[in-house]
């Protein structure tokens, strides 16, 4: 259970670690950021009395360890290459492995199976912070250190489809924001190609969508995709539409935008087949994100007279959403004012 | 070598039944009021799937027991619960019989899970003998600590000649570990049931009889109860809850 305490206690370490890594000059103290973003997180997602929460903040914690181990062996590595003469490490193997370590941390493909997993297992704020947050660390360090690598363009790959088609058979929300975690952390990925502060502009507009969509989740406890479909309020739905199509980057939503300027920068780059594999992979998002939608919006649903459940007032819920549906023109007109 | 070869068609056979449902990428969404019966009991291989024990096979007792098919091509989970306790100084308690349908599986034997996440309640027809029944829902967790977490619930029988439908939502159903109800509780995990199972035990000896037409699941739009037992926050200061 999260109490205010506990959420004042832990979330200090978590915020600071992260801007620890992202401000740092050396290895060991990005290495340090991350440690202590783990051990500001691991309470707040093991704090349920639910063993369901417990397995996946075990499952959760083993694999950051691992990967924050290996990362510290990757840098030390690399800083006494000169001076341990009978290693075998050649230089080029340094940033594959701080690369990879890396994406287990993020949840990139092709390590990326833990993500679902853990998600389905997180309380909803748990899910976001773990989609969002979680994520500046890391990518933090590979846009600092290797963002022009050629590992960073098969990673991407590999994470748009796997995103893409592991979503496609899911029936668990969580789940299927997990993949659509995936699916844009290889936009991200690609973003860092072009420049240092896109895929930080990106990250933002993503987790702005993404809290959105979890408000409208969160508060009603919707966990499964029938449950959407069964929802007796009108406007929630219309807003979680709108939300699901602005994370699947259409126009006129915001979560166009940083898609949009990604594809024409990749463009200018002459990435033909990059562009090509990151659309045709947010398509078939988009696909599993109306699935979830539609059945609400277009079905004809039995409304009991008898059963009369209070809903509470969407105040909050609006607010992010009236940010997707008019961020895109909003920002489109203040730059042509500007 | 023959019996080898033979295994491995038919798993290869599973194998390509799964990659082409899995292929179809369409997931089967259920809408409200909608069932599906999970398993039914009208031939001798489909009771081959459960498997039937009782403490005489543990050598804690005397009780014996049978799943059959009965005249009517139900299952019939029939035998005689005996209560004398195995004088052997360790057994305090005895006597029951239990029937459990072997684990969900995937193609080349590796272990899977019954998802029901779509579904609120379990439903099985079912004509007894006036006993009452455990319900035994097996959520086999991946750390050890939780490999002997089953989710209970009772179910009552009516004894007349009249079928029932016994309609128990999953909200109902409450953590044992190792057979002892757990102090701290939590809703059961819809996604991760490995088997379900009906035990009869009691401090009632003589014969026993279940007969059961199908057990299935059944989704309700209207049952929003997430756990019957305790849910509220207990304060951080309190151990051991």
């Amino acid at each position: 259970m999260l109490t205010l305490p506990i959420i004042n206690l832990f979330s200090l370490p978590l915020i600071l670690g992260t801007m620890i890594t992202m401000s740092s000059s050396s290895w060991l103290m990005a290495w340090m950021g991350l440690e202590m973003n783990l051990m500001g997180f691991i309470p707040l997602i093991s704090t349920h009395s639910n063993k369901r929460a417990s397995e996946a903040s075990l499952k959760y914690f083993l694999i950051q360890t691992i990967a924050s181990s290996t990362f510290l062996f990757s840098f030390l590595l690399s800083s006494s290459f000169s001076i341990i003469q009978f290693t075998m490490m050649t230089p080029w193997m340094i940033p594959f492995m701080v690369i990879l370590t890396l994406s287990v941390k993020l949840g990139a493909a092709p390590f990326h199976m833990w993500l679902p997993t853990v998600a389905e297992g997180l309380s909803w704020t748990n899910c976001l912070i773990l989609m969002s947050w979680q994520k500046m660390a890391p990518l933090s360090i590979i846009s600092m250190i290797f963002p022009k690598n050629p590992l960073i363009i098969i990673i991407a790959t590999l994470s748009a489809i796997s995103g893409s088609m592991g979503g496609l058979n899911q029936t668990s929300l969580r789940k299927i924001l997990a993949f659509s975690s995936i699916s844009h952390m290889a936009w991200m990925l690609s973003s860092m190609l072009i420049s240092k502060m896109l895929w930080l502009f990106y990250i933002f507009i993503y987790s702005i969508i993404i809290s959105s969509i979890i408000l409208c989740f969160a508060p009603f406890n919707m966990l499964h995709i029938n449950q959407v479909s069964t929802n007796q309020n009108k406007k929630l739905n219309s807003l979680i539409t709108i939300n699901l199509l602005s994370l699947g980057g259409l126009p006129p939503f915001l979560g166009f935008l940083p898609k949009w300027l990604i594809m024409f920068y990749l463009l200018q780059m002459n990435m033909f087949l990059m562009v090509s594999i990151l659309i045709i992979s947010t398509l078939i998002n988009l696909y599993y994100y109306t699935r979830i939608s539609y059945s609400s919006l277009l079905l004809i649903n039995s409304n009991n007279k008898w059963m009369k459940t209070k809903t509470p007032p969407l105040t909050k819920q609006l607010p992010l959403s009236m940010i997707s549906l008019f961020g895109l023109i909003t920002s489109m007109l203040t730059f042509t004012l500007l | 070598m023959k019996y080898g070869i033979k295994e491995l068609k038919n798993e290869v056979q599973l194998w390509k039944e799964e990659m082409s449902e899995k292929f179809q990428y369409d997931p089967k969404v259920y809408m409200p009021d909608d069932s599906e019966i999970v398993w039914t009991f009208d031939t001798k291989e489909k009771l081959n799937q459960w498997v039937c024990t009782s403490d005489s096979d543990n050598k804690d007792g005397f009780s014996h027991c049978d799943l059959t098919l009965s005249k009517n091509k139900k299952g019939l989970f029939s035998g005689f619960l005996d209560c004398r306790v195995p004088k052997d100084g360790q057994i305090k308690e005895s006597g029951y019989c239990n029937i459990r349908c072997l684990r969900a599986r995937k193609s080349f034997k590796r272990d899977s899970f019954f998802d029901w996440q779509m579904f609120t309640h379990l439903i099985l027809r079912i004509r007894g003998d006036g006993r009452s029944y455990m319900l035994n829902l097996t959520t086999t967790g991946y750390f050890d600590v939780m490999w002997h977490d089953i989710y209970n619930y009772i179910l009552f029988t009516r004894g007349g000649p009249y079928w029932q439908v016994a309609k128990i939502p999953f909200s109902k159903f409450f953590l044992s570990s190792k057979g002892r109800i757990q102090d701290k509780q939590d809703p059961i995990p819809l996604d991760k049931i490995t088997n379900i199972g009906i035990t009869c035990a009691g401090k009632t000896p003589g014969p026993f009889q279940l007969e059961i037409d199908y057990i299935g699941v059944h989704f309700d739009g209207n049952h929003t109860e997430e756990f019957a037992y305790e849910m509220y926050n207990v304060p951080s200061f309190i151990v051991g809850v």
